[in-house]
């Protein structure tokens, strides 16, 4: 897991920076959450360097989601988890 | 035989070199090409044309090497030829006739996938979107059809035109690339200035989550559908797709920072454990061991001159390295038939490896007590043989799925998470194993337990576990 923080926010593309100021340009389409610029996201690598369009939402039960699925969101009054939606 | 051939067989096999045979003709032309293009790609192996076959990738295969040269564009393979891409070790070689044909210029989207038997809608609208969804499996269905995804992108659906023929239940080992997956696609380009494009899946991500990468079906190459296709959507609807060359995706390989693509037996904490004693750590950089002093299985690294057994890297501790200490004595002897090693460690501990040195079969009726995470990543243990165990700890075999059979007749205790995912145990003994002592989250999908006793388990016959 990385840790990334969205340093821009444009529509559903979200620039990201490492904390070795590498910068990433993901479009995510997040259900039932708002991130915003200052938030930071605990994001697998491999996720990182993929070249499509991504979803993410709360945790469903009963899933046998692997580790690259999950993202740990941090803002500055909470945490929380959400997965990768497919599709 | 040409001398790219020759090397090819040396190093990824007969049935790989007759594949390149058929598909690269032109390459052979020039002395060194095709061979060097194999192996900058993908590291030697002869695992690699069954792979490739299995996982029905030999189009995307052909698209990836020919992306390196021009020469593609002048001609067009049909696959649908006189060829079967087999399996079988036994297969005679393969018919080497096949059909050139330009490569056609001009055509739109709706004509070319006309040609590779689908049909093509674009979605204007919400309602239009949701008009495909009862195409999807209950539990399949795209997130596409939350909603709002006109938003962010434009929304295409590709239909074959005997989809009513392909049948979900027909398909009980889902692929990403078989018949069914590709039945329905839904290809998606994101709006904005560069227009990424995903193909997803019919299966989406499968119900056990079993479809690897389905938002990249066709590794999201247009032209692995039907060549073309992505300069004729290009044209069509003034989109301007990524020109980066697609990364070639098999399942079950990983790319290093030297390019290649590895096989691999399992993944520990984004480090890959390879067949032919690699290891490939979470910076991508790859470890190749000395064969003559050390061999890896699955995740474990015996040093054969010291007589140890350890871990890469010790972030998930596994008690099967803490059962192995002050070895006296390690054998490996080879069945180049069976395509099997047989190690024996000190007279009572036997491991037999797969052609990958994947674990399949371990025995060790010395062992008493077992701790925590015992063979936690032993996806191919087929076999495991420890009559003699007492105690049991956490994690034991937390990954194996395939296991049927466990004689445990002294074991009294065992911890959490106790063979959690395993769906195929048939037979478990363990009449001395009382409920009072069991963790939670034992045997949770083992619901085919026929045979052995076990009084742990409930009175719903072997329904399995049992939680605190």
């Amino acid at each position: 897991m990385k840790r990334v923080k969205i340093i821009n926010k444009n529509r559903y593309d979200y620039t990201l920076e490492d904390d070795d100021k590498k910068e990433y340009v993901l479009n995510i389409e997040f259900y039932q959450a708002e991130l915003n610029v200052g938030d930071y996201i605990y994001i697998s690598d491999k996720v990182l360097k993929e070249k499509n369009l991504f979803a993410f939402g709360p945790l469903m039960e009963d899933k046998n989601r692997t580790e690259d699925d999950i993202i740990k969101v941090v803002q500055s009054d909470k945490e929380f988890y959400l997965q990768r939606y497919y599709g | 035989m040409n001398k790219d051939l020759r090397q090819i067989k040396s190093k990824y096999g007969e049935k790989m070199m007759q594949l390149c045979k058929t598909l690269f003709p032109t390459f052979l032309e020039e002395e060194g090409l095709l061979f060097q293009l194999l192996s900058d790609n993908f590291a030697y192996s002869k695992s690699l044309y069954y792979d490739i076959v299995a996982n029905n990738m030999v189009e995307e295969f052909k698209n990836f090497i020919y992306s390196y040269n021009d020469v593609y564009s002048q001609f067009e393979f049909d696959l649908d030829s006189d060829f079967s891409f087999s399996l079988d070790e036994n297969d005679d070689e393969i018919d080497d006739t096949f059909i050139f044909a330009q490569n056609s210029n001009g055509k739109t989207p709706q004509e070319l996938l006309d040609e590779a038997g689908y049909k093509l809608y674009e979605c204007h609208n919400e309602e239009e979107i949701q008009a495909f969804k009862h195409y999807y499996a209950p539990g399949e269905e795209l997130c596409t059809f939350k909603g709002e995804r006109l938003d962010r992108c434009h929304v295409f659906f590709a239909v074959k035109k005997d989809v009513d023929q392909i049948k979900r239940e027909d398909f009980t080992h889902p692929q990403r690339q078989d018949r069914y997956g590709t039945s329905v696609i839904s290809i998606q380009f994101l709006k904005g200035y560069i227009n990424n494009v995903s193909i997803k899946n019919r299966y989406n991500h499968g119900k056990n989550n079993e479809i690897v990468n389905p938002d990249a079906t066709f590794s999201n190459n247009l032209d692995n559908i039907i060549p073309g296709l992505k300069d004729a959507f290009c044209e069509c609807y003034d989109l301007n797709v990524s020109n980066d060359i697609n990364d070639f995706e098999i399942p079950g390989y990983v790319k290093a920072n030297n390019g290649k693509l590895y096989k691999y037996n399992c993944e520990i904490n984004q480090a890959y454990y390879c067949p032919n004693n690699i290891i490939i750590d979470e910076e991508k950089q790859v470890h190749e061991y000395d064969k003559s002093k050390y061999l890896i299985i699955d995740n474990y690294i015996i040093d054969l001159e010291h007589k140890t057994v350890s871990l890469f890297e010790d972030v998930l501790p596994d008690s099967f390295v803490d059962g192995l200490k002050d070895i006296k004595s390690i054998s490996v002897v080879t069945n180049k038939k069976l395509n099997m090693k047989k190690i024996t460690i000190d007279d009572n501990i036997e491991i037999i490896v797969n052609r990958n040195d994947s674990i399949l079969y371990y025995k060790n009726n010395n062992i008493r007590k077992i701790k925590d995470n015992f063979m936690w990543h032993a996806y191919n243990l087929q076999e495991i043989d420890i009559n003699n165990v007492e105690e049991i700890g956490n994690g034991f075999l937390g990954n194996n799925t395939i296991i049927k059979r466990l004689d445990v007749p002294r074991l009294v205790s065992v911890g959490n998470d106790f063979m959690p995912y395993n769906e195929n145990l048939e037979y478990f003994n363990a009449p001395n194993l009382m409920p009072e002592n069991i963790g939670y989250n034992v045997l949770t999908k083992s619901t085919n337990i026929k045979g052995g006793y076990a009084p742990c388990l409930n009175n719903q016959s072997y329904s399995g576990v049992i939680r605190r």
